[in-house]
């Protein structure tokens, strides 16, 4: 087995670096040694594996390692530590080998960690792309999507603004499904839905597995794409202590520059006279006191993390163990973020071909959310002249606000009366059991289990800043949710290789249940708004209960086959059967097939003789998987379910029980499937410091699940069924070119991957367009067609503005009549778009598409003896966004701040401006209420995301602080960003939405959103 | 590998053995579609969903625009001053109806809702096992409901897409729009076999009051009869109520909308409401249409032109119709003084409240909004009377017209002797004193566009309205004209989402 260039790791989720004791028990000969950094230091901590064996060690804190080896004569060694290239060198029976590493320059040899399973990246068929631990610890976030972002080809990650606890969209490869779900989760071995619990710096590895027929293996969740995470584990070798701190403070990117409150009153006295009204304000000029709502909420923010690991092992057992605490206080007020995990993972040699192991995550994480989607525009659309706070005598602080004209609360006040805890204390853990019958047959049992226990409390208090903005009755609500969801997964794997032959199956049978259980108090009228009393004992009054249980459950039989000839011609093929509880009995079943192969033609002889290539490979897939992972699927989908409501009846006014069907169920409910061809290669030049992976792909998702709005006389009210609404196919490449190179002391790299992915509608139910992304000025700017693009904005557009009365009666239709009769100078020239003289629903078009041409990022390396720097640049091109926001900020109709500088933009006589109508009260020309080209920018952008300096003390100096190892080091996240588009930001992520759920449909709509923060951070990584 | 495979086969067939039973996962703490109408309490319960419904729990689904009829008509303006403020009620009340306006499709999709839920209570409690004569009773109210919710959209949207059997999602999309006489024709069939069905009011239990009719009924087809213009059949189902000795006007005209007379002596329909603070079983209107000096937010405001109907007429029942800037409804307070009620005009676009929707401050719940307890009176007797009347003068019975029209007027006079006086008109000057009463007897209830749509002068009367505001001296409203009143008014517009969503099935009104 020695020989083998394909090999397979059995234990899904083992730590990439893992390594077990099973060569102890052959005949051995003993190998020492030390490995050492390009300057001759000592490498702690380095992987030290006999090829083709699970028999290695690490070396210890100088970098000497000892080892048994079975075969002194014919044994390769192979060395491998985070950052460096991987060496093999083979020990021709020598017993002692010092190796020195360079500097990693994207080792093709690595091991990659696909489902259940690990496999060397040189054999791989499918697309998976890998990020390394290290990368995403570079960041200091709460998340790991966050991280990820400009770090893997085919992945693109869109903030939405950093909200304490908030976590960005991430699609892989584009839109698969559109229904806006985040990737599958596997976190060693365990598929997890919320992986919130997970500190992103204890992570080891991670590969998202981006085709479906490396998906496929955990096919029934996977249509979104899978992340599969490995958790930091332990090495064989002492105890290694590491400790990491940062901390950071944070201001926002951008927040608009709003009127002032004179300047506020002069516009709406210019709106009103625009519109023969009367003034609104008699002396614009006698308001001198501006309030900035936005000053107003926010504070300066501020990002913590402290990790401390230790990880060690010895022959019969390996171990890694880690406490972090990291916490996030947002820029606005009373909304932070914390946590504290502990985490434990261990293996043990139980028996001479047991092995049993386990890992546990215990996390808590604390959340002080802000109880208002729409905080972020109100804030800004607030008028300026209402003061924040005024004083009061009525005891009651929550009273002490300005009250504006605006139909808008005051910000502040809610902002301070905000009491929304949630808290989530996570147990997530695996246990599992692995036998080798015989060499090469090995059964294993797993089982997982992630519970979680929600905890809410929400108290509003009782205030009264005016008669219209005030609460008489004080309430409140605890929740208790408990989620209790586990899996047991088997799998029996078949590893032979005959002759030149190799050949491995599995055969996995899984089964997963999702149990949630909801509980709520709700009780008024507690004697005050003492932090004391927030508790349901102290109500009084107008107590009610919720709860309920949802269940449900999937089943999987899974089958997958991998062969290879000499390691040079690959091929692999896998079935699995699944079943979900959501669909009804004669729909439950579906099953999703995927092969896939790879030509090795580097190992040709016909390219032997070129030598700038080192490594190509081209490699081809096809697969299916199955989708039922949509936000609003239950097992209600396909069964009418009732709610409870009272009316009130009799002249004592009493309830009478009532019920109303609350959904719309579909009996036909069925599999979303998503098919995906994959043609890729892996390329390496010149010594391998040059490297590329390319991929093109097509991907073709049938019956598309979504919820489908529905026409108001089917009888269900605003809700919708669950349906498979059509089918689409989505086009696209990613690739990822990596170099790097060290001269002497100097060393530096570079990487940038690329994704494109473009979906296009093919069928649609009965052939209706879907409309999305509601807004509460213009009504919904999304429109989905068959034959369209996913969400494209679809409106009138403008020519201009009528400059002159001539303008306009020089505007007529075919029969001569004036096409915008009603229009005044300084309106919107619509255009006639079907020549029929009319401006009407008829003259809408595509004026815009939410889809990036490419998202992007871009890594850059560099290193000058202790000193390393890391750039991480993030972008998107080509993509639309619609900034709604303009509707209220450029708009005379609504008494809400407006744009600094405004009277000046807006059309104020001829010749004043071509683009930005004139300011009015009465908008008769619906300039802002009707969806225009008016709204729709250019989202393109480049974002810092990461600029890192860092320094490591010469090993001299750390030792003297008894210290292996220290870095110290400084950091800027999101310093600059790139872009024309005039909002607030331009990631939007899924936005904070009016009416219509988070949804692909509705992508680029900007309604305001919690302001991205720009973070300055110190932080030192020691080891001990 | 022979045990192998055995192990491997065992592992598999286990698996699969369980599958069948492991996926089944029912929902669960809610009763289904499937296991419902067994018993009847769970008929009359799917009955008061139907009720519920049709009249729905917050302010924007359904009770918002109820003010339609007043807003929509020189009675009343949009009120609250403020820009944007709710600007697509604005639009509404100056006739610049925009299909986009939210107000027209929260509007017309939670009648449907309604509508949804009594065409499966219809079939639902027709197959249940319960008492044949309680299954009449229910079947015939849930008609009635039906009836009374495809009558609110027919009247402002025309000719809906009649549907009368539950239906799947797809099944809706292929409907069509019917015609406005095929939906009052069939609105005038459940209308009957309701007043064929139910109890009379003075036969339901005090529990039960507020429930429907056949008092109810056969009034509901005294309208839709006068809607169609079948002057014969209104006149005769009117009668019926009338002779049914089930009504009457005992109550003064200042009791007619107070928290204190739930479903009083004049009701023929109305929605009960409560205080509860757990649940929204009341109304927000009376928030929604107060003073902003007084906690409310100032929409749909008594224009001077309706002031100014009653003082011609010298009428006492302005009083109880319209709240003037300055005039005295309570007492002083420490925070307001009632007997000098501010309106607060410069936020309020006509300086005048709704005295209808007033609630003193003693009958005012906490947390006033969908929790006000002030029953909402869809159908009224002095309203029948005078549908009564019209039709009795259009078949040329003016005797009996003038009757029922003096009727109203007598109980007006109640309120101050002598003001308000028979009327001894004929000819067309008595079809103007019935139609002049309709506004002063029912004005501010949200009546007003739909009668000046169904009597063939909306844009004339609007038109005059915008002329009298022109040359009016009026402090608060004078000069402020609902400029964009035309033709297309006559009908709302169907709302966007619903052309968009039936794929264009569901056509759009003409001109819009």
């Amino acid at each position: 087995m020695t020989n083998r260039l394909f090999r397979r790791e059995y234990a899904a989720g083992l730590p990439l670096f893992f390594l077990s004791v099973t060569g102890a028990y052959a005949q051995t000969s003993t190998v020492t040694g030390k490995i050492t950094d390009e300057s001759g230091a000592g490498l702690p901590g380095v992987t030290v594996l006999v090829k083709g064996t699970t028999t290695g060690t690490a070396t210890d804190n100088q970098g000497n390692f000892s080892l048994s080896v079975p075969n002194a004569a014919t044994g390769v060694l192979q060395v491998s530590f985070v950052g460096y290239r991987q060496q093999e060198v083979p020990i021709s029976s020598r017993t002692a080998v010092d190796i020195r590493l360079a500097a990693d320059t994207k080792a093709l040899d690595e091991v990659v960690v696909v489902g259940y399973g690990t496999q060397e990246k040189r054999s791989l068929t499918n697309a998976v792309t890998t990020v390394q631990g290290e990368d995403i610890a570079k960041l200091t976030v709460a998340d790991v999507g966050s991280a990820l972002q400009g770090k893997a080809a085919g992945v693109s990650v869109v903030g939405a603004g950093s909200e304490p606890g908030s976590t960005p969209q991430i699609l892989v490869r584009g839109i698969s499904t559109i229904n806006g779900n985040s990737p599958l989760y596997v976190v060693d071995g365990l598929p997890v839905a919320n992986i919130n619990y997970l500190n992103p710096k204890d992570i080891a590895t991670l590969s998202v597995l981006k085709d479906a027929a490396s998906a496929a293996i955990y096919g029934s969740r996977a249509a979104n794409g899978v992340v599969l995470i490995t958790t930091k584990a332990g090495v064989k070798g002492d105890p290694k202590i590491t400790l990491d701190v940062t901390y950071g403070v944070s201001n926002p990117t951008k927040t608009p520059d709003m009127a002032s409150a004179s300047e506020y009153a002069s516009i709406m006295n210019l709106a009103a006279t625009n519109s023969g009204r009367p003034l609104v304000y008699q002396d614009p000029s006698s308001f001198t006191q501006t309030t900035n709502w936005w000053d107003e909420i926010s504070r300066s923010g501020s990002t913590q993390n402290y990790s401390v690991g230790l990880s060690g092992g010895s022959d019969r057992v390996v171990y890694s163990t880690g406490i972090s605490y990291f916490k996030e206080q947002g820029l606005v007020r009373n909304s932070d973020f914390e946590r504290l995990s502990l985490r434990m993972k261990s293996e043990y040699q139980a028996a001479k071909r047991l092995k049993v192991g386990e890992d546990f995550n215990i996390s808590m994480t604390n959340q002080k959310y802000l109880n208002s989607g729409s905080l972020f525009r109100d804030a800004f659309n607030d008028d300026p002249i209402t003061p924040a706070r005024v004083p009061g005598t009525s005891g009651n602080p929550y009273d002490y606000y300005g009250a504006s004209p605006t139909d808008i609360g005051n910000p502040l006040a809610l902002v301070e009366r905000n009491d929304d805890k949630r808290n989530q204390y996570f147990l997530v853990g695996t246990v599992y059991a692995n036998y080798e019958f015989v060499p090469g047959l090995i059964f294993e049992t797993r089982f997982g289990s992630n519970n979680n226990v929600y905890e809410r409390n929400l108290f509003s208090p009782f205030y009264t800043i005016d008669p219209n903005e005030r609460n008489q009755v004080n309430s409140l609500r605890r929740e208790h949710n408990l989620e209790i969801n586990w899996n047991n997964t088997n799998t029996l794997n078949y590893t032979k290789a005959f002759g030149d032959h190799n050949l491995s199956a599995l055969a996995a049978v899984t089964l997963e249940k999702f149990t949630t259980r909801t509980d709520a108090s709700i009780g008024q009228a507690i004697p005050s708004n003492s932090p004391d009393l927030r508790y349901p004992d102290a109500a009084t009054a107008n107590f009610s209960i919720e709860g309920n249980d949802f269940v449900n459950t999937i089943a999987s039989l899974i089958g997958r086959v991998n062969y290879d000839y000499k390691g040079r011609y690959l091929l692999g093929a896998s079935i699995r059967r699944d079943g979900a509880s959501v669909f009804p009995s004669a729909n439950r079943w579906g099953v999703f097939p995927s092969v896939s192969a790879g030509w090795l033609i580097s190992d040709e002889e016909f390219m032997k003789g070129i030598t700038p290539v080192n490594f190509f490979k081209l490699r081809a897939s096809w697969g299916r998987v199955g989708n039922q992972n949509i936000r609003s699927i239950t097992n209600s989908a396909y069964i009418g379910t009732l709610d409870q409501v009272y009316y009130v009846t009799g002249d004592t006014r009493t309830e009478q029980l009532g019920v109303v069907q609350n959904n719309v169920p579909n009996p036909n409910v069925k599999w979303e499937t998503v098919e995906d061809y994959d043609i890729g290669a892996d390329l390496a030049f010149l010594d391998n410091k040059l490297t590329v992976t390319a991929d093109v792909f097509r991907r073709n998702t049938m019956d598309m699940l979504m919820s489908q709005a529905i026409p108001g006389h089917a009888g269900y009210g605003y809700n919708s069924p669950v349906t498979n609404i059509g089918s689409m196919k989505t086009n696209g490449l990613d690739f990822s070119v990596g170099y790097a190179k060290s001269t002497g002391d100097f060393t530096y790299g570079a990487n940038i991957n690329a994704t494109r992915a473009i979906s296009k509608i093919k069928k649609l139910a009965n052939g209706q367009a879907l409309y999305s992304g509601n807004t509460p000025i213009f009504g919904r700017p999304s429109k989905t067609e068959e034959g369209g693009y996913v969400g494209a904005f679809y409106g009138y557009q403008t020519e201009g503005i009528f400059q002159t009365q001539e303008d306009i009666n020089a505007y007529t239709g075919p029969d001569g009549k004036l096409i915008q009769a009603g229009a005044k100078p300084g309106d919107f020239r619509f255009a006639d778009l079907n020549n029929d003289g009319v401006i009407d629903a008829k003259d809408q078009k595509f004026i815009g598409n939410p889809t990036p041409d490419l998202t992007f990022g871009l890594n850059l390396t560099a290193g000058y003896k202790g000193f390393d720097l890391q750039v991480s640049l993030v972008g998107s091109l080509g993509n639309d966004l619609v900034n709604a926001n303009k509707g209220w900020w450029y708009s005379g109709s609504y008494n809400y701040n407006k744009i600094s500088g405004l009277e000046n933009e807006a059309w104020h006589g001829e010749g004043t401006s071509n683009s930005v109508p004139r300011i009015v009260a009465n908008d008769n020309n619906q300039n802002l209420t009707r969806f225009s080209n008016f709204y729709v920018e250019d989202g393109s952008y480049a974002r810092m995301r990461n600029l890192q300096l860092g320094y490591t003390l010469p090993k001299a100096a750390s030792s003297v602080l008894r210290m292996s190892s220290l870095r110290l080091y400084v950091s800027a996240q999101n310093l600059f960003t790139i872009t024309n588009y005039s909002g607030l930001d331009p990631e939007i992520g899924y936005g904070r939405s009016y009416t219509d759920a988070p949804s692909a449909l509705n992508r680029g709509v900007d309604l305001g959103n919690y302001p991205t923060t720009r973070t300055y951070l110190v932080g030192a990584n020691i080891a001990f | 590998m022979k045990k192998y495979s055995f192990l491997l086969a065992l592992v598999l067939g286990l698996g699969l053995q369980s599958c069948k039973e492991f996926l089944d996962e029912p929902p669960r703490g809610q009763q289904n579609t499937n296991n419902y109408y067994t018993t009847a309490d769970e008929c009359k319960a799917a009955v008061m969903g139907c009720y519920s419904l049709s009249d729905q729990n917050d302010w924007w689904q359904l009770d918002r625009t109820r003010m339609f009829g007043d807003a929509g008509s020189d009675d009343a303006w949009k009120g609250n001053a403020i820009a944007g403020d709710q600007r697509e009620f604005g639009d509404f009340s100056r006739f610049f109806w925009l299909p986009n306006n939210e107000w027209f499709d929260n509007r017309y999709t939670h009648l449907y809702q309604a509508i949804g839920n009594c065409n499966a209570a219809l079939v639902g409690i027709a197959k249940a096992p319960i008492d044949p004569e309680l299954q009449k009773q229910l079947l015939g109210e849930v008609k009635f409901i039906r009836a009374y919710n495809y009558f609110e959209l027919v009247k402002g949207f025309g000719g809906v897409p009649l549907v009368l059997t539950p239906v799947t999602a797809e099944e809706a999309l292929t409907y069509q729009r019917a015609s406005a006489e095929e939906c009052y024709a069939q609105i005038i069939q459940d209308l009957k076999d309701a007043a064929d069905a139910l109890p009379e009011k003075g036969a339901r239990a005090a529990a039960d009051r507020g429930r429907a009719t056949k008092g109810a009924a056969n009034a509901y087809l005294a309208k839709a009869y006068l809607f169609t213009e079948k002057w014969a059949d209104a006149q005769a189902y009117a009668e019926k109520v009338i002779s049914s000795n089930q009504y009457n006007l005992n109550d003064d005209f200042s009791r007619v909308w107070s928290v204190n007379n739930p479903n009083g002596n004049e009701s023929i329909f109305e929605f009960n409401y409560n205080a509860n603070q757990t649940f929204n079983l009341g109304t927000a209107l009376t928030v929604v249409m107060r003073s902003r000096a007084d906690g409310g937010w100032g929409f749909n405001t008594p224009s001077s032109n309706l002031e100014q109907a009653f003082v011609r007429e010298n009428d006492p029942r302005l009083k109880w119709t319209i709240i003037k800037e300055g005039d005295s409804v309570d007492v002083k307070t420490n925070s307001f003084d009632y007997t000098k009620y501010n309106t607060k005009p410069s936020e309020n676009e006509s300086g005048r409240i709704s005295r209808k929707m007033f609630l003193l401050l003693k009958d005012r719940p906490a947390n006033e909004q969908n929790h006000a307890p002030l029953n909402r009176i869809e159908l009224r007797y002095a309203d029948l009377l005078l549908m009564h009347a019209e039709a009795s003068y259009r078949l040329g019975q003016q005797d009996k017209a003038r009757t029922s029209l003096n009727l109203v007027r007598a109980r007006a006079n109640r309120l101050r002797p002598g003001t308000v006086l028979p009327r001894t008109s004929s000819g067309t000057a008595l079809l103007d004193h019935i139609w002049l009463e309709r506004r002063l007897e029912l004005a501010m209830e949200g009546h007003r566009y739909y009668d000046l749509v169904r009597q063939h002068r909306l844009v004339a009367v609007i038109t005059a309205f915008n002329a009298y505001n022109q040359t009016s001296n009026d402090p608060y409203d004078k000069g402020k004209v609902k400029d964009q009143i035309s033709d297309k008014n006559n009908l709302f517009p169907i709302p966007t989402p619903q052309i968009q969503l039936s794929g264009g099935n569901v056509a759009q009104n003409p001109g819009y």
